[in-house]
């Protein structure tokens, strides 16, 4: 049995049309026009008790919809959707004591007050007996390293501490899944890390069920086993992260430094990113052309003190997604 | 005048971003109408038979103005001065090629004018409704514009100097309390200053805060030009005083602010 | 744990975190309490002039103000101190705060409501209980029943904002028209009622409540009938029940709604 199953989710809004300017304000007040706005369109998926799941799409995508109607904030204008085989719009509060949600934009915890604080009023509220309560947070304590940062207020902490705050006190009533909204988000590379370290960890270790939206790549990377992606209400790819690697790492970069000089040579497949007195970087379709018939071609025409072959950054592959029409995706994911 | 121009520039940017805030401006204008509602039941349930020497029409319009005057100006902490200081924004707006001081009188009289404007019409809407015309000397209309102008740039210098103390004090909302507060009681707010005691009248009309409100909606309700010359005087006085004043604890303040940093 | 008990302690565990969050601005808090306290008893201040040139008019006398003061600050004092975010919901469901609120095991609106506390108002709360006492004599069973008073327009008033609050879920939010609404309660119920006649009267007692918030307590603590506070504790009940079904209703369009809150 999944834990999370989606089954044809449909979100339409109706979208209050303004015109600027007090004269819009006052027609948009006497005579409201609306427009329809489907922002998910018939969304199913499975997610299994244990899973890492990243949920991708560009800004509108629907992304958040979804999550809202997962979570039980907003009922579905269509569809089904079962968590733990609760439904999560009619079946609220139940659904709340076994989750845990960390949006990376609003803060639960209390801003002038000492982490602690909110941790004991989150335990009060999902009703975790006293003694559970403080094994549980010593705990966490110790995972998330939060020792330090208990007693301080939460203005004082960093963004990235605060981070560490939030997602333990998302944890305290021992939720089986975490939905984590771009839990990384204006985090600096350090803080960043540990997080999602972290987050990994719980995963692997605990078992939990991790549901995450990011816009950044690494997360994806770090975090997750599986991705989905959606785009204008669709979900247009659904595969494990290594897949996705595998499928769209078709090309290489190739940046090597020269000993000479040398002349733009032309191959199947084969682009000129950057080509100076001593060096260039090559992108190679590996298709087409095997990367080793470029290096070979390159050795013929000059020394080569330094050479790095890389995969493009996930982040490119992830555009290149965004940017084709549905149908072209699912063609492609059949395909292959 | 290209330095008065630049503060007018400002004065007109704040009206327009002002504009923007229409629901604002008119919670605000509503307000004032309950305000002149209640006062009008409030003298026709007390004002006849009693040995009062104003009428109901002067007491209104007497009203009217004194809440032009406040409802539409900013109110202490609204104009910014102080969270411009708490934020450290100030350091930035320092270095500007303006005079702060003149640069936030010109943000003050360019949000309150066209509440002004709106409040004006309100109110003498209401006004006319309830009591009629007010008795009038044409003569005198604008000579009142003129302590109406001084009124209110008195009134801003004074909350300037309040919203300063920002520099010293981690709060500052209290003191914008009790100023309010002085405008409310010895400023003459909802009555006239011959309403009080005569002790406390002596007391309130040594103090500038009559001059602010009392003093220009007095001059409406019962033109008299002597009374007219000794208000332009002492609010002449009082604003270059506080305007002077004003200048001095900014710049103390500004030093404060580049030994300890923001 | 019981329902009631549980909601009993998230009551006390919010109203303890309420206080220690103002005191992490010490010289703030005991500022914004005593200029709250000094604002209050200048705003008595018309009045003292006012009577000292009418005397008694229509039988009210200042004494009969500072009892209507002492329920009017007390009131708002008891609904924002405890009750600190029924001004603010509108506010809190066009920003998307509500979907914190609605994530977590425990009723949304209770929890809302009592997670913030007006500091100043605590003010407004010392100087009632401040005026009662000099207002009422040394009178228990006076003063308990002043207490019932504020409770009562306490919850009136935490009502009535609760439920303008709650029109932002189907019109969208209006700061500007939310708060003339909310203050205008508070304004009118500081003021006797006797000043007022015919139709603004009968709006003091229906769509801006403040008739339950001052003039029926004040002639219940003046002369008392078990009818009136029959009709008070009903009102007070009435109040908090249709704010929480306004409440529901709202919560259910939000959820299941199609119509986008407008976000300012």
């Amino acid at each position: 049995m999944s834990i999370i199953t989606a089954d044809n989710l449909h979100k339409e809004f109706a979208l209050k049309l303004k015109e600027p300017g007090l004269r819009g304000s006052i027609r948009a007040l006497l005579r409201p026009r609306y427009r329809t706005v489907k922002a998910v369109r018939g969304v199913s998926f499975a997610v299994e008790e244990g899973e890492s799941l990243a949920f991708i799409g560009p800004n509108g995508a629907g992304k958040s919809t979804t999550i809202k109607m997962l979570t039980g904030i907003l009922h579905p204008s269509g569809g089904d959707a079962r968590i733990m085989e609760l439904v999560p719009w009619r079946q609220r509060r139940q659904l709340a004591m076994h989750i845990g949600t960390v949006f990376g934009q609003k803060s639960q915890l209390w801003f002038h007050l000492p982490p602690q604080d909110s941790f004991d009023l989150l335990a009060r509220i999902y009703e975790v007996p006293y003694r559970e309560y403080r094994s549980r947070l010593a705990k966490l304590v110790e995972i998330f390293e939060l020792q330090e940062l208990l007693k301080s207020p939460v203005r004082k902490l960093s963004l990235g501490q605060r981070m560490r705050c939030e997602i333990a006190a998302c944890l305290l009533h021992n939720p089986r899944i975490l939905f984590l909204d771009e839990p990384t988000i204006g985090l600096d590379v350090m803080a960043r890390n540990k997080i999602r370290q972290l987050i990994a960890r719980l995963n692997s270790l605990e078992g939990i069920t991790v549901f995450l939206t990011s816009h950044d790549a690494g997360d994806i990377e770090k975090i997750c086993k599986r991705v989905m992606v959606i785009n204008f209400g669709e979900i247009i790819l659904d595969t494990s992260v290594a897949e996705l690697k595998r499928h769209y790492l078709k090309t290489k970069v190739i940046s090597a430094r020269l000993g000479q000089p040398i002349e733009e040579f032309q191959m199947p497949g084969v682009r000129f990113l950057k080509h100076r007195e001593h060096g260039v970087k090559i992108q190679v379709d590996t298709a087409l052309t095997p990367v080793e018939a470029v290096i070979s071609r390159l050795m013929a025409r000059a020394s080569l003190p330094d050479i790095n072959i890389a995969d493009p950054p996930l982040e490119e592959i992830i555009q290149s997604i965004y940017q084709k029409p549905a149908q072209e995706v699912a063609d492609h994911d059949q395909g292959s | 005048m290209i330095k008065a121009a630049k503060y007018l520039f400002v004065a007109r940017t704040s009206l327009t971003g002002k504009l923007v805030y229409f629901w604002d401006l008119l919670g605000r204008s509503v307000f004032f109408l309950l305000v002149l509602l209640i006062f009008d039941q409030l003298w026709r349930a007390s004002l006849p038979g009693s040995s009062i020497d104003f009428s109901r029409t002067q007491l209104i319009w007497y009203l009217v103005m004194t809440e032009i005057i406040t409802l539409s100006t900013p109110g202490g902490y609204t104009l910014g001065v102080d969270e411009d200081i708490k934020s450290g924004n100030i350091a930035y707006l320092l270095n500007r090629t303006c005079n702060y001081p003149l640069f936030m009188l010109g943000r003050y009289w360019g949000v309150s004018l066209a509440s002004m404007l709106i409040n004006l019409g309100l109110g003498c809407c209401a006004a006319l409704i309830m009591v009629g015309p007010p008795t009038l000397v044409p003569a005198s209309l604008p000579l009142l514009v003129l302590t109406l102008i001084l009124a209110v740039t008195l009134k801003f210098f004074l909350t300037l100097l309040i919203s300063l103390t920002a520099f010293w004090v981690e709060e500052s909302r209290p003191f914008h309390w009790i100023y309010s507060k002085l405008i409310f009681t010895v400023g003459g707010l909802f009555v006239p200053l011959e309403f009080f005691p005569d002790w406390l009248q002596d007391l309130a009309r040594i103090l500038p805060f009559n001059l602010t409100v009392y003093a220009p909606a007095r001059l409406l309700v019962d033109w008299d030009p002597q009374f007219f010359g000794a208000v332009i005087l002492r609010q002449i006085l009082w604003l270059g005083a506080v305007a002077l004043l004003a200048q001095y604890i900014f710049r103390q303040g500004v030093i404060k602010l580049n030994v300890h940093g923001g | 744990m019981s329902t009631a008990g549980k909601y009993l302690s998230l009551f006390f565990t919010n109203m303890r975190l309420n206080i220690a969050s103002a005191m992490e601005y010490r010289f703030s808090f005991w500022s914004q309490v005593l200029f709250m306290i000094l604002n209050d008893a200048l705003l008595l201040f018309f009045w003292w002039v006012f009577f000292a040139n009418f005397h008694a008019v229509r039988g009210w006398e200042f004494s009969h103000i500072l009892l209507l003061y002492a329920l009017s600050c007390g009131s708002y004092g008891l609904a924002c101190t405890f009750a600190g975010n029924s001004l603010r919901l509108g506010e809190i469901i066009a920003k998307g705060e509500l979907d914190f609120y609605l994530l977590l095991p425990v009723d949304p609106l209770f929890n809302l409501l009592t997670a913030r506390m007006e500091v100043h108002a605590l003010g407004d709360l010392v100087f009632a209980l401040i005026l009662a006492p000099l207002t009422l004599g040394w009178n228990p069973p006076g003063l308990a029943m002043f207490l019932v008073m504020l409770i009562c327009g306490g919850l009136v008033l935490t009502g009535f904002w609760t439920m303008v609050g709650c029109l932002s879920f189907f019109w969208g939010h209006n700061q500007g028209f939310a708060s003339v609404v909310q203050e205008a309660v508070v304004m009118f119920a500081m003021y006797p009622d006797h000043i007022f006649t015919g139709i603004v009267r009968s709006l003091l007692f229906t769509i801006i409540p403040a008739g339950f918030v001052t003039y029926l307590p004040v002639s219940l603590l003046r002369d008392f009938s078990w009818l009136k506070l029959a009709v008070l504790l009903a009102v007070a009940l009435g109040f908090t029940l249709a704010a929480r079904g306004l409440f529901a209703l709202g919560a259910r369009k939000y959820e299941s709604g199609n119509l986008m809150v407008t976000r300012l």
